[in-house]
């Protein structure tokens, strides 16, 4: 149903995801880098301010108003990770012209679009100076904001006291404390150094004309040579002993998280961490959401996740104040189960064959189809297929697996005791 | 069956009714792999009040919301593992006027419309599983009190209704829920979940009539003849606001304000909701969204953040405008929101240039969602329910003029009827 070319444009690679299931199309730039502290809420703000003003389009209303302009265009921005890297992604999503009774060369002025949108911070001034500082205010609110995600903040004090002294603590999002410090030159520098020496690819899914487009794609950036950043995971570091830190608020519901590092070795044992996950906490038929949430009620949501790249994994749960050791108590257990095998294979194949659907609903989205082929790029050439690795795992290589798979950190964040239930 | 092509948007619909009542549409999406299914009934949190063929009934608080938990569970176990082992995901949420359960997979989709019309029509119910689902969602009610945007948002509607319940929260209250027995729930089933007061949608790549054959023979098998007739009570609700200003004290890291305009809901057509449905959103976009001179006025004045949002909610029983956003001067802010509501209302702002633009805009994020098979069933659903089609918005939109959008807005801004809710963190 769909047709995947690679080609280049001006030395970057472009890949084409031709279908005609869409009834848009979507372009996306990666620029992808170590993830270090010193670039991260750097690259967050500059990369916001980038979407937002453009050389042609110096203000926000002017833009928004040009894209509204060709049929509601969006160009957006966001920031993830994947093994040791940080990835910058922008996206532009805009109707296939069949669907439009105009004639406008819709894909042609949105590559002009990213185009200006790329150069736009070789020009910042001190005119740029207020929209700067208004960008820092909101990126700081943003980040603050996020504090008051129960989940979210918990999942940050977790990740922070497992990887104290690890770069994987940076989350993609950036550091509150590091916003005030930065200057313009500094985005200007970064800007520079993310022109010149990030890994870029431009991913674009959609029914188009393949030449034409690539004539478009051709406006967006130029470089005189091609550029690659290898793509590595973390080293597998050992587990001496648990880490625990607790908190407490003014809140109903105590938040319990587990980090769990994993010793992996080859790609199979990649997928079998995954296929795991999925088994203990990963879906609605998990270990934890059948146990410990439907059977015990000791917790309303739980969940498990992996950074499969890397081999951590871990568990959230939003867990009534009085039970937060019973549910971590709970939690290994079930974990447990899967060192001493004692799960059934059939379960195992339901989870391997509801992995193999999701993927599959993935490929019916745009933005999914060009993750899958992005995620493909970053492969070793030798790397056995997706469903080969899959079709490997088996119930010993779970067994092997689950006892590879150690506590690292335990984080609580609870009520304050002097806040008795008041009732809801 | 019926068919009704649409082909502007390149888009077709197959309809049919069962003998018993119940509304089928397929929506096809040739080449996609993805099925997606909804079986919604026309029951949501607000419907604690009714009379059904002459006899008046109250449930406690929260019911619908318990009931949709309760219908995954069935003597031999979770339905939810059962969708899962034939390659399916399930989901089902309950909103103030309606219970969707749906599933979305990439094979075997017969057997899961099987597992899903089954475990939809066939309640189980003992005392002893609703005392568990009691603790569970008292879980859920507890982890929506943390949310300080949920809180903000009902103290919101707290504000400006006095009766109404849909300033009941949808899992209902601690006290509510632990009134509910089995018994209320084999009622509300028996009453809403009646054929004749549901719809399916099924999207995907289908033979439209084998499946309409397939759910036929299912339903015909069911045997129901008698179709009840369902009145939903309603409270009178009072014209007026109940509580002007609030102040809400939360562990939050900065204040938020959430300001509410409240409309009496006098449109009894459904075309006419919609029209002022579309016309709030097109004002409010003029006059508050970020391709408006007064956006840039609030944001550097520090006043809002880029959680600025606002939103208009037209439903069958009730109307109404909600503004939120982070900000450290939540007085100003209102009074400022106040100014700005009164000098686009004079005229001259509302203009035919903005408007043309916004439904161009419109009109390309409306094709965008429609690569979503769950965008399409969720929507269909809604627009159904409603009495609209969701196919038919692009030639709605068009009818649209810059005077409706300043009339409506006018209308629905109105001093008056505005509450205004500030959570702050603890002092």
């Amino acid at each position: 149903m769909y047709n995947i070319t690679k080609n280049e444009v001006n030395h970057i690679p472009a890949v084409i995801i031709n279908t005609d299931k869409f009834k848009t199309i979507t372009i996306q730039l990666h620029f992808r880098s170590r993830l270090e502290r010193a670039r991260v809420t750097k690259r967050n703000l500059l990369s916001r301010m980038m979407v937002k003003r453009t050389m042609r389009h110096q203000s926000e209303a002017e833009l928004l108003n040009h894209l509204a302009h060709y049929y509601g265009a969006h160009l957006t921005t966001n920031v993830g990770r994947k093994g040791q890297d940080h990835i910058v992604t922008f996206s532009m999503e805009f109707v296939n012209d069949k669907f439009i009774r105009e004639d406008l060369d819709i894909p042609h002025e949105m590559c002009r679009v990213l185009k200006d949108m790329l150069r736009a911070p070789f020009n910042y001034d001190e005119e740029t100076r207020v929209f700067f500082e208004r960008e820092k205010r909101l990126y700081k609110n943003r980040l603050k904001s996020m504090k008051d995600n129960r989940a979210q903040s918990s999942f940050q004090a977790m990740v922070d006291t497992m990887f104290v002294d690890e770069d994987y603590k940076y989350l993609s999002h950036g550091v509150l404390e590091d916003v005030d410090g930065i200057t313009l030159q500094d985005l200007k520098e970064e800007h520079a150094e993310m022109m010149a020496g990030d890994d870029l690819v431009i991913m674009t899914a959609g029914s188009v004309e393949e030449s034409a487009m690539l004539d478009n794609l051709s406006l967006i950036h130029e470089r005189e040579q091609a550029k690659e950043v290898d793509h590595q995971p973390y080293a597998y570091r050992a587990v001496t002993e648990v880490k625990r830190a607790s908190d407490t608020q003014k809140i109903e519901q105590a938040k319990l998280n587990m980090g769990f590092r994993a010793e992996l070795d080859s790609p199979e044992s990649h997928m079998a961490f995954n296929v795991l996950n999925q088994m203990f906490g990963g879906t609605a038929s998990s270990y934890l959401f059948r146990n410990i949430r439907e059977k015990e009620s000791l917790a309303y949501q739980i969940s498990s996740q992996v950074d499969m790249r890397n081999g951590y994994m871990f568990v959230m749960g939003g867990v009534d104040a009085e039970n937060v050791e019973k549910a971590e108590a709970g939690i290994l257990e079930e974990l447990d189960r899967f060192r001493k095998g004692d799960f059934e294979d059939a379960f195992m194949d339901e989870i391997k064959g509801m992995m193999r659907v999701n993927r599959k609903e993935v490929m019916d989205k745009p933005k999914g189809l060009i993750a899958l082929e992005y995620n493909h790029l970053l492969k070793k050439p030798d790397t056995p297929s997706w469903e080969v690795k899959l079709e490997r795992v088996d119930r010993e290589l779970i067994i092997e697996i689950s006892n590879r798979v150690h506590l690292d950190t335990v984080y609580v964040l609870t009520r304050r005791d002097e806040d008795a239930d008041t009732g809801v | 069956m019926q068919t009704r092509e649409y082909r502007g948007i390149d888009e077709k619909v197959y309809s049919h009714t069962c003998s018993n009542g119940l509304e089928i549409f397929i929506i096809p999406k040739p080449g996609y792999s993805k099925k997606f299914a909804t079986y919604t009934t026309k029951y949501g949190s607000m419907d604690d009040y009714f009379r059904v063929d002459g006899s008046e009934f109250v449930v406690p608080d929260g019911i619908a919301h318990f009931l949709e938990h309760k219908m995954f569970e069935k003597e031999d176990g979770d339905v939810f593992n059962l969708f899962s082992k034939h390659g399916a995901n399930a989901n089902a949420f309950t909103s103030y006027d309606r219970t969707s359960y749906l599933f979305s997979t990439t094979e075997d989709f017969i057997k899961n419309l099987d597992l899903l019309m089954n475990m939809v029509e066939q309640p189980y119910f003992t005392d002893e599983t609703v005392a568990r689902e009691v603790g569970i969602i008292n879980e859920e009610i507890k982890m929506y009190q943390d949310n300080p945007g949920y809180r903000l948002y009902f103290e919101t509607l707290n504000q400006m209704y006095h009766e109404l319940p849909v300033k009941t929260d949808i899992a209902g209250t601690l006290g509510s829920i632990s009134e509910i027995t089995k018994e209320h729930l084999f009622k509300c089933h028996s009453t809403f979940y009646h054929p004749s007061n549901m719809v399916m949608i099924l999207v995907g790549d289908f033979d439209a009539e084998a499946l309409i054959s397939h759910i036929d023979t299912h339903q015909e098998s069911r045997g129901i003849t008698h179709i009840p007739s369902i009145e939903r009570l309603l409270p009178a609700e009072p014209a007026g606001i109940a509580l002007k200003h609030k102040v809400l004290e939360m562990d939050v890291q900065d204040t938020k304000v959430m300001i509410g305009f409240k409309q009496q809901q006098n449109l009894v057509d459904a075309s006419d909701r919609l029209v002022r449905d579309l016309s709030m959103m097109f004002a409010l976009d003029m006059v508050f969204g970020e391709q408006s001179p007064y956006y840039y006025e609030l944001m550097d004045a520090g006043l809002i953040d880029d959680s600025f949002s606002f939103s208009h909610i037209e439903e069958t029983s009730f109307a109404h405008t909600l503004l939120t956003s982070t900000t450290e001067e939540p007085a100003k802010l209102a009074e400022r929101l106040s100014e700005i509501i009164s000098e686009a209302g004079k005229g001259g702002f509302f203009t035919e240039e903005k408007l043309s633009n916004q439904k161009r805009e419109i009109l390309g994020d409306y094709l965008s969602s429609l690569n979503s098979p769950e965008y399409i069933a969720n929507q269909f659903t809604k627009y159904h329910l409603d009495g609209y089609d969701l196919y038919r918005l692009p030639e709605i939109i068009e009818d649209i003029t810059p005077d409706d959008a300043r009339k409506h807005f006018i209308d629905v801004m109105d001093p008056d009827k505005m509450v205004e809710c500030i959570l702050k963190p603890h002092g």
